[in-house]
């Protein structure tokens, strides 16, 4: 269990959760991104940005 | 290649310089390997492999084929657009930089990938065409089964990922009027021409607040028009290419030009299916956790333009990114040269992310 970043309320995490993985906040519906693992923690994912060329 | 520096002091990094992979870099780049002419490179990039003990060849067409673990195909092109920039280290207050045709686009993500499926064991291919016809990875999609998942190479450094591509729709619109005084009223075939493509702009206009992928963008690259040899007619030609986003696919897109023709006939040519992924999916999860690792925030990106991923995801149901270092801005640049120290990262993450995914 941890925390959203935009909303503050808990989050529950399955066993074996991965830096990188997207989850969603059950609360709010923020995309969350979780970059550390031991404790967890989570931030807002980012954004698609746009991008030139190939 | 003129020696002003030596690639391997240029770090500013605070990573020590990654030698092998910097020497593969420097000896694809000074191997000139434009459209068509991909041999020596790829007779390069094959020996590398031999090197490592790796199982290689050249196929029909010249891709470098380096099969083995298909949990993951590490594959970027071999080919470049001409231009001739001389190769040279130059140092600089953020390190060591590379210049060179090819350094970006794309031999900066092909050495990266070529080093990370060595050291991982994951697949890897090296197709050529790219820049033309993706002659390349249209062989490989018909040839080979697919993997578990595809990384596909183009620069968008060292910390982007890239999730989609539009798909591209190109053709020639061709149209004959019979001639006559400038002074008269009808239409000839160049205001024919015209005509029809301002109808096209119209069907796909947008606002201003439509993101640039989110459109389809209408750009004509040629015209010809004027009298006919035997002085007859007027005749007009216009190659034209619409740029297409997920929200249609290029079939419809040709169905709603074709619609507003009145004279002339359009001769589409060239279809690439747009393509958009999840950022959920393993692929993009392992990337993300491999930039990281190596200390970056990762960045998702869209790209306005194709590559070779729209060619692969038109035939493999399988997850993909494309991912290299380099600064796209500097694709095809008269100037286009990439950091060592980005190179270096982007090793570092492509070995990371590979592994991770060999691992499931």
């Amino acid at each position: 269990m941890t925390e959203c970043v935009e909303c503050g309320a808990d989050v529950s995490l399955h066993d074996g959760i991965e830096i990188g993985e997207i989850v969603d906040c059950a609360t709010c519906g923020a995309e969350l991104e979780v970059v550390d693992t031991e404790p967890p923690v989570l931030e807002t994912a980012p954004e698609l940005e746009e991008d030139w060329g190939e | 290649m003129s020696e002003t520096a030596d690639p391997d002091d240029g770090s500013a990094d605070d990573t020590a310089p990654d030698k092998q992979a910097r020497d593969l870099l420097v000896d694809l780049v000074e191997t000139p390997s434009v459209t068509g002419g991909e041999g020596e490179c790829a007779r390069r990039l094959a020996a590398f492999f031999e090197a490592h003990d790796r199982e290689v060849w050249l196929d029909e067409v010249g891709n470098v084929r380096a099969p083995a673990d298909d949990g993951v195909l590490l594959t970027s092109h071999v080919d470049t657009v001409p231009g001739d920039i001389p190769v040279r280290v130059e140092e600089t207050d953020d390190g060591a930089e590379l210049w060179g045709r090819g350094s970006v686009d794309a031999k900066g993500p092909l050495a990266a990938m070529a080093v990370a499926a060595v050291r991982t064991g994951a697949s890897f291919a090296g197709v050529v065409g790219e820049e033309v016809d993706s002659r390349g990875a249209r062989h490989l999609v018909a040839e080979r089964d697919a993997p578990a998942a595809v990384v596909n190479g183009e620069p968008s450094g060292w910390d982007g990922i890239t999730l989609g591509y539009r798909g591209l729709l190109a053709g020639t619109y061709v149209a004959t009027s019979e001639s006559g005084h400038s002074s008269r009223p009808e239409n000839n075939a160049i205001q024919d021409a015209m005509d029809w493509w301002d109808r096209v702009e119209e069907e796909f206009g947008h606002d201003e607040w439509v993101p640039v992928f989110e459109r389809v963008t209408c750009k004509p690259v040629d015209f010809e028009g004027g009298p006919s040899a035997d002085g007859l007619s007027v005749e007009a030609t216009m190659d034209v290419q619409l740029r297409v986003p997920p929200e249609y696919t290029t079939d419809e897109v040709r169905e709603l030009a074709d619609g507003h023709l009145t004279n002339g006939t359009v001769g589409w040519d060239d279809q690439v299916e747009p393509v958009m992924q999840t950022p959920r999916s393993p692929v993009a999860r392992a990337f993300r956790g491999a930039v990281r690792r190596a200390g970056g925030d990762p960045r998702l990106l869209r790209k306005t333009g194709t590559s070779d991923m729209n060619v692969f995801a038109g035939t493999w149901d399988c997850p993909m990114v494309t991912y290299g270092p380099g600064d796209s801005d500097l694709d095809h640049a008269p100037d286009e040269h990439l950091s060592l120290p980005e190179f270096d990262r982007a090793v570092a993450v492509l070995e990371g992310a590979a592994g991770r995914l060999l691992d499931d």
